[in-house]
């Protein structure tokens, strides 16, 4: 398994030029560049009254963004956070903070990538934390994040007035250009010696800083990207619904459903967060607009989740992989095989203590 | 405001006292993750069932048939494991092996339904009274309210009650793990449970029934909550959560008595901690959080210097 990632045919591959420049080397790459180009074209087509509609999509690139940031980390470098929701909320603080100054909202977006990165470096110390315990501390984070916000800016609530608001088309497209963004940066840090470096210290942290990757560096790397991410994606979302209450903070939801996407497209996966995201928010507009003004969304959506784990604790592509393996003996060319190895590797781990 | 020592001795006494509460919903949750490796991110849930359970008798039996509300923790302890087995047989055997996130979802799914159930008043959940707030409390107010006094000590009888519960029961779960057949098995499983199946443990009841009885302590927790606390919908993740994974973590995954240690740690580290806030200058408005972000900061340094927790090499090595 090792041997074979290391003469990854995508790297291999170099050769052929732009096809590997934009990422086009198979189905699910072509298929995102396509339903990126329609999602770029899509607004184009409707009236002015229509493109209140897109308002909508906005959510679908939030949770793309916030997925696959939660991917860097919990995906690649094997390292469980369970806090991304304190990397959400402060974005969207500081965001707020930002757009109270009078900055335009790249620049709130940009600030507020630059606080979670800050708070990516507050992370470091806990790197010497061992599995769970790693999972647990950055379970406690957003609490500690929480009152330090309220203390400093002596309120919980950040209501930013409509005129700084985005249209429908400014939001579609700024989703668009951070779900976009964060898509091919996650690619191509992946495809690059920090990705490679992550993976294999994903799969064994001995092993790999034996064979002197610097385990630290690239750790905080990869909390750094994600924290941007987040903190980015949080900063939109203030976009989306315009307030920020710190009850955010606590809200387990923002910090467990990127996992869920991530598990239901496939984890460790460059187009898994991309595809589960879209999934799980088709669903929960669906549901949503079977039962207006119900919370039985609520009560369908925990069923959902409770299913999904039961029945593709793997996901989705793995699952499906798994099914074309058992039916034509095709070896398998993908991560299925990697996370079940992982998988059996949490399993085999000697207790935490 | 100055702190005079009566102040400072009155809020160790209520820290002791909450934190005995806290060891006893951190149990559940420490058996469960140190035998499962299952980060059981519903047990938050699991206890706000037992407290609206616990409600619902006080509203429903006690003014008909004139039983103590308190005797609800028993009906509670009973439906709690029944739950616990079901949620395990149902969705924990059956990913358990997958990994880790797998069952933290079912968990979490779980948790959310409760959740829903709970703001909703289906099942054993009350319809809450909107006139009374967003929260419940239990209909006894003797136990809600009254208070005896030890010299210039005062004691809220509900969390004397969840003190002395939290004292008497811990300790004979330890030794129950150490002391019993089923007990020592539910301690090599958790240590290492391919050993322990090696050794001709049946591991899969062991699971259920360290499962079993993590929920079950989970009923008592709920039910003595009821007591102490405003119950809301979402208490259990906002409030109860937090502080379960501190005190676990600080006492050590899986050893009972660390987790006893830890709770009145916690609880006094809050309760001291509230009672410096409360001398800060009024302007800052948020001062009441200043206490679980002291706890938390602390748990986190601590936890950088014993990465293990505090008591992580105790009763159950």
């Amino acid at each position: 398994m090792k041997r074979r990632r290391v003469t990854d045919p995508k790297v291999a591959d170099r050769s052929r030029g732009w096809k590997f420049a934009l990422g086009m080397r198979n189905a699910s790459r072509i298929t995102l560049l396509i339903s990126l180009f329609f999602a770029a074209v899509y607004p184009l087509t409707l009236s002015t009254e229509g493109s209140r509609v897109l308002s909508v999509y906005a959510v679908y690139f939030m949770w793309i963004s916030l997925a696959e940031s939660w991917n860097l980390v919990g995906g690649y470098a094997g390292l469980l956070n369970l806090g991304i929701s304190a990397f959400f909320a402060l974005g969207g603080v500081v965001g707020a903070l930002a757009l109270f100054d009078g900055f335009p909202f790249i620049i709130s977006l940009l600030l507020a990538g630059f606080a979670g990165a800050i708070l990516g470096v507050a992370l470091i110390p806990t790197f010497r934390l061992k599995s769970f315990y790693f999972a647990i501390a950055t379970l406690v984070v957003p609490l500690v994040v929480k009152p330090m916000v309220e203390f400093l800016g002596n309120r919980a609530d950040f209501t930013v007035p409509q005129t700084v608001i985005l249209t429908p088309m400014g939001l579609y497209y700024s989703g668009l250009a951070l779900a976009g963004i964060t898509i091919f940066g996650a690619y191509f840090l992946m495809r690059s010696r920090v990705g490679f470096a992550l993976r294999a210290l994903g799969d064994d942290e001995l092993a790999s800083s034996s064979l002197g990757i610097n385990v630290l560096l690239y750790k905080s790397i990869a909390v750094l990207a994600s924290g941007f991410i987040a903190s980015a994606a949080g900063a939109y979302y203030l976009q989306i619904i315009g307030t920020i209450n710190t009850t955010l903070f606590q809200n387990l939801s923002f910090s467990l459903f990127p996992i869920f996407m991530v598990i239901i497209g496939g984890i460790g996966t460059f187009e898994g967060p991309v595809l589960g995201a879209v999934v799980f928010s088709l669903i929960n507009y669906y549901v949503t607009s079977q039962f207006p003004g119900s919370t039985v969304d609520t009560f369908i959506l925990s069923l959902m989740i409770i299913g999904v784990a039961v029945l593709l604790p793997r996901g989705l592509v793995s699952s499906l992989h798994e099914l074309r393996k058992r039916t034509s003996q095709i070896p398998v060319k993908d991560r299925a095989t990697a996370s079940r190895q992982r998988a059996a590797m949490v399993e085999a781990a000697p207790s935490p203590s | 405001m100055a702190l005079g020592t009566l102040e400072f001795v009155q809020a160790l006494v209520n820290g002791l006292l909450q934190g005995g509460f806290f060891a006893l919903s951190a149990a559940g949750f420490s058996l469960i993750f140190g035998v499962q490796k299952v980060l059981n991110v519903a047990h938050g849930a699991f206890i706000i069932l037992a407290a609206f359970a616990t409600i619902q008798f006080s509203i429903l039996v006690t003014p008909a048939l004139h039983i103590d509300p308190l005797f609800s923790i028993f009906p509670d302890f009973l439906m709690l494991a029944l739950l616990g087995g079901s949620v395990y047989l149902l969705i924990i055997y059956r990913i358990e092996r997958t990994g880790f996130e797998a069952p933290l979802l079912a968990t979490f799914g779980l948790s959310i339904l409760l959740e829903y159930l709970a703001s909703n008043g289906i099942g054993p959940f009350p319809a809450l009274d909107p006139s009374h707030g967003i929260g419940a409390q239990a209909q006894h107010q003797s136990y809600s309210s009254n208070a005896f006094q030890i010299g210039p000590i005062f004691l809220q009888e509900a969390q004397a009650l969840a003190f002395v519960m939290a004292v008497v029961v811990l300790p004979i779960l330890q030794l129950f793990l150490s002391r019993t057949y089923r007990g020592r098995a539910i301690r090599a499983t958790s240590q290492d449970w391919e050993a322990a199946e090696f050794s001709g443990i049946n591991t899969k009841a062991v699971r259920l029934l360290s499962f079993i009885t993590g929920s079950a302590l989970a009923g008592l927790a709920g039910g003595l909550f009821a007591f102490t606390n405003s119950v809301t919908a979402t208490a259990g993740d906002e409030v109860l959560l937090p502080v379960i994974l501190v005190v676990v973590i600080l006492g050590g995954v899986g050893s009972i008595l660390g987790t006893l240690a830890a709770g009145f740690l916690v609880g006094v580290t809050m309760s001291v901690s509230s009672l410096i806030a409360l001398t800060l200058p009024s302007q800052f408005q948020f001062h009441a959080d200043l206490a679980p972000l002291l706890t938390f900061l602390i748990f986190i340094v601590i936890l950088m210097v014993r990465p293990r927790g505090l008591f992580g090499h105790s009763a159950a090595e």
